[in-house]
């Protein structure tokens, strides 16, 4: 799997001091890379140039995409390309369950581009992979998924298969929504994770927020109180990267303090885990953000 | 044996080369940062992969820097 073409340009000024990673060792021999090429899977690591993929797949660890790598929808902020997405690849379950087993993951992320052109959104497809993974696995599964237009139906078929995890992202406030997640509903995403709490309270709720893309401190204190009055149990938060010059360019750089001053905030409103920071992204160190709390308590 | 100092595949788009922590001839510990790469997301510290003394630089500052890409040499012994 090759990365996605390459700017023309790499960049000239320099980035907060906050936004410098060190390079971990450990990937030499390129184990991660080689294992998805082998088995052909996409991830959202390469497909939105995470910036902590060099960290994430030394540790053999990755986010798996499904259902292809282009989306039906035009967002702002993502880098995954856009249009006449290709068709559903019947053994991709298994393919996927083979390189959760190689990786020996015990928490298993799996994301897919909005597959607004398919019946069920690609709903089956995610089912098919959750089963695929705890049956080759015995791993935790955590879906981040789109928002099936809000179709209960859709829904009803990913939660019956029980995922550890239910993520959804709201990503920003509701007024950055038009620009941001173009046709993207906060009500319905919102709406969403209400629905997968009351079908079935046992599944860990999930939602994340990127920052820095001109949200105020008041906007983003009342999407954590929507988030909390529907029952979400964890919440991420980290900034906004813009992919390339092409995309929403990044409004501010949110430095460590106040990440940290929002997810007291958050803590406060009673999220069951908030991991804040700049590099993080709704899927790094998954596994450890879920360990102490393995299934939602249904009566909390 | 001269080991490279390779650039990783970072998956955030071009990089470019900033700074160099170490100046040519002078001796690193393995681990320890050595050169300071740009990209439009993230700025990464690529640690030096052997004890010994930076012996060659092939990439200096404001180059553009591929996957792969050789940035210079640590040997044993002084150059
Ligand atoms: S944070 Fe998530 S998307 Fe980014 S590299 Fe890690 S696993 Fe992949």
């Amino acid at each position: 799997m090759r990365a996605l073409p390459l700017l023309a340009e790499p960049p000239q000024r320099r980035l907060p001091d906050w936004l410098k990673k060190p390079l971990p060792r450990g990937n030499e021999d390129f184990f991660t890379q080689r294992l998805l090429d082998e088995l052909q899977l996409q991830t959202v690591c390469v497909n939105a140039r995470c910036p902590n993929q060099a960290e994430c797949w030394s540790r053999r660890t990755a986010t798996f995409m499904i259902l292809g790598n282009i989306c039906t929808r035009p967002c702002g902020f993502c880098s995954v390309s856009r249009g006449q997405p290709l068709d559903v690849e019947e053994d991709e379950p298994e393919r996927l369950a083979e390189a959760a087993f190689r990786l020996r993951l015990k928490h298993v992320v799996i994301t897919s581009v909005t597959r607004d052109d398919l019946p069920d959104g690609g709903a089956n497809h995610f089912r098919r992979c959750i089963l695929a993974v705890r049956l080759r696995t015995g791993a935790a599964v955590e879906v981040l998924t789109p928002d099936f237009l809000g179709d209960p139906k859709a829904l009803d078929t990913v939660i019956d298969a029980r995922p550890e995890v239910f993520n959804h992202n709201l990503e920003t406030v509701p007024r950055l929504y038009r620009r941001a997640r173009g046709r993207a509903d906060y009500q319905r995403s919102l709406d969403l994770l209400a629905y997968v709490k009351r079908r079935d309270p046992s599944i860990i709720t999930k939602t994340g927020l990127m920052l820095g893309l001109g949200e105020t401190v008041d906007e983003l204190f009342d999407v954590l109180a929507d988030a909390r009055a529907v029952g979400c149990d964890i919440l991420t938060l980290g900034q906004y990267l813009a992919p390339t010059l092409k995309h929403i360019p990044v409004a501010r750089y949110v430095p460590p303090s106040e990440f940290d001053a929002l997810a007291e905030v958050a803590r406060r409103l009673g999220f069951l885990q908030v991991v804040a920071g700049p590099f993080v992204r709704s899927s790094y160190h998954a596994d450890e953000m879920v360990r102490p709390h393995a299934h939602a308590d249904p009566n909390a | 044996m001269p080991m490279p100092i390779r650039m990783p595949d970072l998956g955030a788009g071009p990089a470019r080369l900033s700074v160099w922590y170490a100046e040519h001839g002078e001796r690193v510990l393995e681990g320890e940062r050595i050169v300071e790469v740009l990209t439009e997301r993230a700025t990464f510290e690529i640690v030096a992969p052997a004890t010994g003394v930076l012996a060659e630089k092939h990439a200096f500052p404001q180059d553009r820097l591929d996957p792969g890409q050789i940035l210079g040499m640590i040997s044993e012994e002084a150059p």
